[in-house]
């Protein structure tokens, strides 16, 4: 490595920022882009304008790659090419490029689901040769990985909800949902919503928005480390810790499953007490205001009696 | 509040240190003088924050706390003392013009509250409650 390249490495490296750097990487991947577009795409940013041949050589990326790399960063818009011989490479700013990947992301989205139309017309031109489950309703399992299969799944559980929608689960096991639609689908649900949790200090934020009248607070004894959300008396999503990072559940409509699962919600929902009352006062009706207020006014009539009492007597007792 | 005022049956009783916490102002000095003429001493204060403070930097014998107040409630109180200073719970009389479910009067029994009275309550009622505490 020459001298000029381990400069090079150390400014896109950065040993001061290299961790920084590592984080922003791997959030680029997150983007959409791979690992070595990322690596290139931050290279340029960090660098400035430079031949695919610079690149090559300092990223120590093979030349054909380097080329498809730059290739592909271009057609995505977030890197440009500058005429000349030979022809050099810049990238447009960071926070532009974000815009337009994700820009990108969302064309993609609504192409799918314009083709979703399409397949689907399509499909129903085609015979069926596959006959319909004898039992539509049967022992069927899927294992969600990853925070949005998982959250899709919900979505369409609420959606198809006409009885009651029930959630177990501590605090912290939602705060993994927090920034997602979690909620909101939660408060859409046409059915009755019932939903247990830790409801602690530092994690109730993550329910936020949801009801008071609609939660209670898991117990001690009930914190146990599992959390599930039950559709009606049909489906049920159980969430598995397995230890990454990465959020894990399965989903099942068995009928057995979501019974015992049913049963242990609404025993402990029984013996389960609301959250703060306090919250609640602002949906406590008028009547409830005004006899708030009455009692009040007896107190202090009640404490007034007490202490003219007091004073007679004790006026009384100087008189004599 | 003079204090030469003194109920003859409390006379004898040892002098206690009372704090009261409730924003309804007519309520803590009807308290406060009623607690004067019993011979026991009286801080009342009319804000959940300035309550908790004080609890933090004083000490009482015994705390009636009233619940619904605005900006911070006697429930917050609640939770502060059992995350901060539990021991304080059991010094606690809640006096409150709420309706308190019954889940909710046992959860402040498992946290070791002393009474939840609601309003009107008789004013010997209360007395005698303040000074089981110290009992």
């Amino acid at each position: 490595m020459t001298m000029e390249e381990a400069l090079i490495e150390n400014l896109v490296l950065g040993n001061d920022h290299k961790e920084s750097m590592k984080k922003i990487n791997e959030n680029l991947i997150q983007y959409g882009l791979t690992p070595n577009q990322s690596k290139v795409y931050l290279f340029l940013t960090k660098t400035g304008e430079k031949t695919a041949s610079a690149i090559s050589k300092s990223l120590n990326i093979p030349r054909t790659e380097s080329y498809h790399l730059l290739n592909s960063l271009e057609q995505k818009g977030i890197i440009f090419s500058i005429f000349g011989k030979p022809t050099k490479f810049n990238s447009v700013p960071i926070d532009d490029a974000l815009t337009i990947v994700i820009d990108n992301e969302k064309k993609r989205i609504s192409d799918l689901e314009l083709k979703k139309e399409k397949i689907l017309t399509l499909w129903e031109t085609i015979p069926k040769h596959v006959e319909e489950s004898e039992n539509p309703d049967g022992n069927k399992f899927q294992i969600l990985q990853g925070r949005n299969s998982i959250l899709v799944k919900i979505e369409r559980m609420v959606k198809t909800a006409d009885k009651e929608m029930l959630v177990l689960g501590s605090d912290t096991n939602f705060i993994k949902f927090y920034h997602t639609e979690f909620v909101n689908l939660l408060k859409k649900t046409k059915a009755e919503l019932q939903v247990l949790t830790t409801f602690s200090k530092k994690g109730k934020f993550a329910l936020d928005g949801l009801p008071l009248n609609n939660i209670k607070k898991l117990d001690e004894s009930n914190r146990h480390n599992f959390s599930f959300i039950i559709k009606d008396d049909s489906e049920v999503v159980f969430f598995i810790n397995s230890g990454s990072s990465e959020l894990m559940a399965i989903w099942t409509d068995s009928k057995s499953f979501v019974s015992t699962l049913k049963s242990l919600f609404k025993l402990i929902w029984r013996k389960s007490a609301f959250v703060l009352e306090k919250e609640n006062k602002f949906t406590k009706n008028m009547s409830e205001d005004y006899d708030h207020r009455l009692r009040e006014i007896e107190q202090e009539k009640v404490i007034l009696d007490y202490l003219q009492q007091n004073l007679m007597v004790k006026k009384g007792g100087k008189n004599e | 509040m003079s204090n030469t005022i003194s109920s003859p049956e409390n006379q004898n009783e040892s002098r206690l240190n009372v704090l009261i916490i409730d924003d309804n102002e007519q309520i803590t000095k009807m308290i406060s003088s009623f607690l004067d003429m019993s011979n026991h001493e009286c801080t009342v204060v009319n804000d959940g924050k300035e309550g908790v403070e004080l609890i933090k930097t004083h000490q009482f014998d015994s705390i009636v706390l009233d619940l619904a107040m605005p900006e911070c409630d006697g429930y917050e109180i609640l939770d502060t003392l059992q995350n901060e200073d539990p021991s304080q719970l059991s010094k606690i009389i809640i006096l409150t013009a709420s309706n308190i479910p019954i889940e909710t009067i046992r959860k402040f029994k498992d946290l070791g509250i002393s009474s939840c009275l609601q309003k009107p309550v008789d004013i010997d009622q209360l007395l005698s409650k303040i000074t089981d505490i110290t009992n």
